[in-house]
């Protein structure tokens, strides 16, 4: 359809016009409705995700691009936007128990998170540097407000002010960075930046670091991962969980339309990128070693994941992108089943937070730890589990990607090894037998079982038939 | 042109060092609005009038309106600034780098855009008409995407001011 010179092609803007209304229903609701149930209200927007997943389907392995080329659905954005509609499933699932926080007002709540995920399919399917800015801030606007939610727990309060002041110091350096490449290029859209970045201007070197410098900020790669710790030790549990895996893949759809469509083949302007992730994985992993706090734990290993999935890009190989996606849906299991658990243990309380609560908990809920035990293993990349076969991946891409993609490689490697002590110490506290008095465990409800039996069921299929996944994301580009 | 030129420079300058300088903090708003008129300025004499009228009605006119009433808000009783410990003590030595980092970027933009002898900006870039133009035909995405980031603002507003117990 054709309005006044634009091109609108509502089969491409499907999913986010989905969202968008699913968002306006629930404010509606909550307004006409008189103390709407907020199970009501997050099950509006489950179903919204539903009917977000149906208008994405159509979309599988197509290119296309509408509103003047503003707005694009292909390799980049496909598989990353189904990975965001999912998380917002599986939050809105885990915001739903009795005691989560929501800041008193569930409606807002939810339509905050459904817009936060409709600013992140907005990066994925962005094809300029205004759409990808404006993306990031949609989200980021939303997190910091739900960043807050806990209230009036002070660390959640703690959590907002950082995130709110970091995120947006990282958004000016985006902003600057953004405009000096337009300076180099002299067009917003990421195809003309092409041609000046074979050229290497000294006018895109230092956009492009600006920028790297602000999306580096949103990934937590270090050294700009110094907020995250203690944002998603302070944020409700399920913002964490949503912030672990949502943030990460939005912006890494930014990050590798970037990389393959601005640069195409491995350039030095990227070396500031590998040396970034090469310190997110030592870092990450090293920080994790002495966490007592099972939130800051998976924080810090968010840090080094993070720098993990950089490897796929390496060399920015042919098959870089599908191992980046093919791991980021592995992550998406591992990371929101163990926080479902965590969740499910404090019945949406902070309560299941310190590592020792954890302490025999196999004796207690059996299959609660099995399932825990089993994410955990797969985010060390223990053989049988997703994690393991996307490290593979991700291995083969670091090999194949010249010097520094051995160097990524071998950092990974080197992260994983102390990785796997760290969950470790988590399975050893469960599956110890513990004398004496055992602290209750809350909570049972088969709302969280949900999101926790989804990803059991994808880190085993993805760990013990990855071909079939791989063979699914590759002919999705 | 050129005299106009140095004349809205150093005022923008000149202002924006009162801004981050004086102790009161109306002086500073004062600064900042002296900054943005010169500013706006500045963007007419490139042929940007929308961007010069946008300059004036929104930041110093809405934005800065905000400031003084936050500023109003904030230190009604409170204790002028300078009597407490200089608690940003420690954070001098590292903005001063950062701002002389910032500085070494920009000349180096600058000198790129100079060397490139870049053509003269087209006359109706600025102009209005072509701005809504651009505005509803090519940026149209993010103009409606900028829409709904207000709604988002709207709505995180609402949410942490429905809290049960309200404090500042």
């Amino acid at each position: 359809m054709t309005i006044q010179g634009v091109n609108f092609d509502f089969g491409i803007l499907g999913p986010i016009s989905v969202l968008v209304i699913t968002g306006l229903v629930v404010l509606l609701v909550d307004l006409v409705g008189r103390a709407v149930p907020r199970v009501v209200l997050y099950g509006i927007g489950v179903a919204g995700c539903a009917g977000a997943f149906i208008a994405l389907a159509p979309l599988y392995g197509r290119s296309a691009t509408t509103v003047n080329g503003a707005f694009a659905t292909d390799r980049f954005s496909w598989g990353f936007s189904a990975v965001l509609i999912f998380t917002l499933a599986v939050t809105l699932l885990l915001s739903s128990l009795r005691n989560a926080d929501d800041g008193n007002s569930p409606a807002s709540y939810a339509a905050l998170l459904i817009f936060c995920t409709i600013g992140g399919l907005i990066m994925a399917g962005a094809t300029t540097l205004i759409g990808i800015f404006l993306g990031i801030e949609e989200l980021s606007l939303a997190l910091y407000v739900l960043a807050g939610t806990g209230y009036p727990r002070p660390a959640s309060e703690e959590a907002a002010l950082k995130y709110v002041l970091l995120g947006s110091l990282a958004s000016g350096f985006l902003i600057y960075g953004s405009a000096l490449l337009y300076g180099s290029a002299g067009s917003v859209s990421l195809s003309a930046l092409s041609a000046a970045a074979s050229s290497l201007p000294l006018l895109f070197v230092i956009g492009f670091g600006l920028l790297l410098v602000g999306l580096a900020f949103k990934l937590a790669l270090s050294p700009f991962h110094l907020w995250t710790p203690d944002v998603y030790e302070g944020s409700p549990i399920a913002i964490t969980a949503y912030m672990t895996v949502a943030v990460k893949a939005a912006t890494f759809a930014v990050l590798a339309r970037f990389v393959y469509t601005v640069f195409g083949h491995d350039s030095v302007a990227l070396v500031p990128l590998w040396l970034l992730a090469i310190f997110s994985m030592l870092v990450g992993s090293f920080g994790a070693l002495r966490q007592r706090n099972l939130k800051r734990l998976l924080a810090y290993s968010s840090i080094a994941q993070a720098g993990f999935m950089v490897v796929a890009l390496s060399g920015v190989g042919e098959y870089g992108l599908s191992s980046l996606l093919f791991y980021l849906v592995a992550y998406a299991l591992m990371n929101l089943g163990a926080f479902a658990v965590i969740a499910m243990l404090g019945d949406g309380d902070e309560a299941y937070a310190d590592i020792d609560a954890y302490r025999a908990l196999f004796y207690r809920r059996p299959w609660v730890a099995v399932a825990l035990t089993l994410f955990l293993f797969s985010l060390a990349g223990i053989p049988g589990t997703a994690g393991f076969y996307g490290k593979v991946l991700l291995l083969e891409q670091g090999f194949a990607g010249g010097p520094w993609g051995i160097a990524l490689a071998l950092a990974l490697i080197a992260g994983s090894i102390v990785s796997i002590y760290v969950y470790f110490q988590v399975v050893w506290a469960m599956f110890v037998p513990q004398e004496g008095e055992q602290p209750v465990t809350a909570g049972n409800s088969w709302l969280t079982w949900v999101p926790v039996a989804v990803g059991v069921a994808g880190v085993v299929a993805l760990g013990v038939i990855p071909q079939v996944f791989v063979s699914i994301v590759s002919s999705s580009m | 042109m050129i005299a106009l030129f140095w004349i809205c420079a150093l005022v923008a300058i000149a202002s924006g060092i009162w801004t981050i300088s004086s102790r009161q903090p109306v002086h500073s708003v004062v600064g900042l609005i002296v900054n943005f008129a010169a500013l706006a300025v500045l963007f007419l004499t490139l042929n940007a009038d929308f961007l010069a009228m946008m300059q004036i009605i929104i930041y110093a006119g809405a934005i800065l309106v905000l400031f003084l009433f936050v500023i109003a808000l904030l230190t009604i009783g409170a204790q002028p600034i300078e009597q407490g410990p200089g608690r940003l003590a420690f954070q001098a030595a590292p903005s001063v780098v950062a701002g002389l980092a910032a500085l070494l970027v920009m000349s180096a933009g600058l000198r790129v855009a100079w060397s490139q002898s870049a053509s003269a900006p087209v006359l109706d870039l600025g102009s209005v008409a072509t701005f809504g133009q651009q505005l509803l035909t090519t940026h149209v995405f993010a103009f409606e995407v900028t829409a709904f980031i207000l709604l988002i603002a709207i709505v995180g507003v609402i949410l942490m001011a429905g809290r049960k117990e309200l404090r500042f």
